[in-house]
């Protein structure tokens, strides 16, 4: 049983990471902001439940997931996740051209420098819902999949997957600002690298 | 929304078969002891589909590394698949490069994806918890 004293301490400094996450999941600051506020008091008045010695930033997020989905998730229209079908694995990776040997500075190091902090949390929050979640906790919270079924309370299998298609979303997405920055390779090489890479 | 069937542990386990060579191309591998060395001299055609095997063994190994790439970098791989992987990157350029660059993303989305909070939020927290 852990004591309510030591709370703040322990949880205070997760709370800008525990932000980042209910803004990629809310997408917009006050949500993010009641989200963030509901999960701690909710965790403070549970604290005595949480076993001492286990992963409190786990934990948290479990709260902040859960309350997450109890809190909005109804309201938000379903996304269309039917045009993943046809995303291959390293699906950003080929499009840059990065199967094509290059020697010097090549697209994917472009694209890697000259993509924007904005790029990259609006590309996270065009992610499927389900499958955003699992991602985050992934990627940007570096939790493992046993973690992960834990947080979400699903089998390590469904963390699999959403992680899987979660990624290729984001990849899709990225891929997007890519292009609109002129860092795809020309459609002559694509149309050659989608030959070499089918199964 | 009805997502997909989930993958079971089996099928998990199969996606990951494309390490090594199929069993068909073991098969007839094992047939060739004739290219060992002292042996009666190969002809053309075996010498031949003994290069093809070689090849298709080295395209499935890299499409199996690149198949489990995610996993591999997530640490979620069995030891013996991770050692795998990794003694095939660390004599492939191509998979080295991949591997490069989905590293390089990682770290680029964990990076830019950060908010700081509000003060008002953190002091409206702490006030709540009272130790302001």
């Amino acid at each position: 049983m852990a004591d309510p004293n030591t709370f703040a301490e322990a949880a205070m400094p997760l709370m800008d990471q525990l932000y980042s996450a209910a803004l990629r999941m809310t997408r917009n600051a006050a949500d993010a902001e009641d989200l963030v506020q509901e999960t701690y008091l909710k965790a403070y008045r549970g604290y005595e439940r949480f076993e001492e010695g286990t992963n409190l930033k786990a934990w948290m997020y479990r709260i902040l997931t859960n309350s997450y989905i109890n809190r909005y998730r109804a309201k938000q229209r379903r996304p269309d996740e039917s045009d993943l079908a046809d995303v291959e694995d390293m699906y950003l990776y080929r499009r840059l051209g990065g199967e094509q040997s290059t020697v010097g500075a090549s697209a994917e190091d472009a694209f890697l420098s000259s993509v924007t902090d904005e790029q990259v949390k609006a590309a996270i929050e065009a992610i499927p819902e389900n499958f955003r979640i699992a991602v985050l906790l992934a990627d940007v919270e570096g939790f493992a999949y046993k973690e992960i079924a834990e947080i979400l309370e699903v089998p390590i299998g469904t963390v699999m997957s959403r992680i899987h298609r979660g990624r290729k979303a984001l990849e899709k997405q990225l891929h997007e600002y890519a292009g609109k920055r002129n860092l795809l390779p020309d459609t002559d090489v694509l149309a050659l690298d989608e030959e070499v890479v089918a199964p | 929304m009805n997502e997909p069937p989930e993958p079971t542990e089996h099928e998990i386990f199969l996606a990951s078969e494309g390490f090594g060579p199929p069993a068909e191309a073991i098969s007839r591998f094992s047939g060739f002891d004739a290219l060992a060395p002292g042996g009666p001299v190969p002809t053309f055609d075996q010498v031949e589909e003994a290069d093809q095997v070689e090849q298709a063994d080295m395209t499935v190994a890299c499409g199996a590394v690149q198949r489990n790439l995610q996993l591999h970098l997530d640490g979620e791989l069995v030891p013996a698949q991770h050692l795998l992987i990794a003694n095939h990157l660390s004599s492939c350029l191509a998979c080295q490069s991949a591997q490069l660059f989905q590293t390089q993303l990682r770290t680029v989305v964990a990076q830019k994806a950060l908010d700081p909070v509000p003060d008002e939020l953190r002091t409206r927290i702490a006030r709540a918890l009272g130790i302001e």
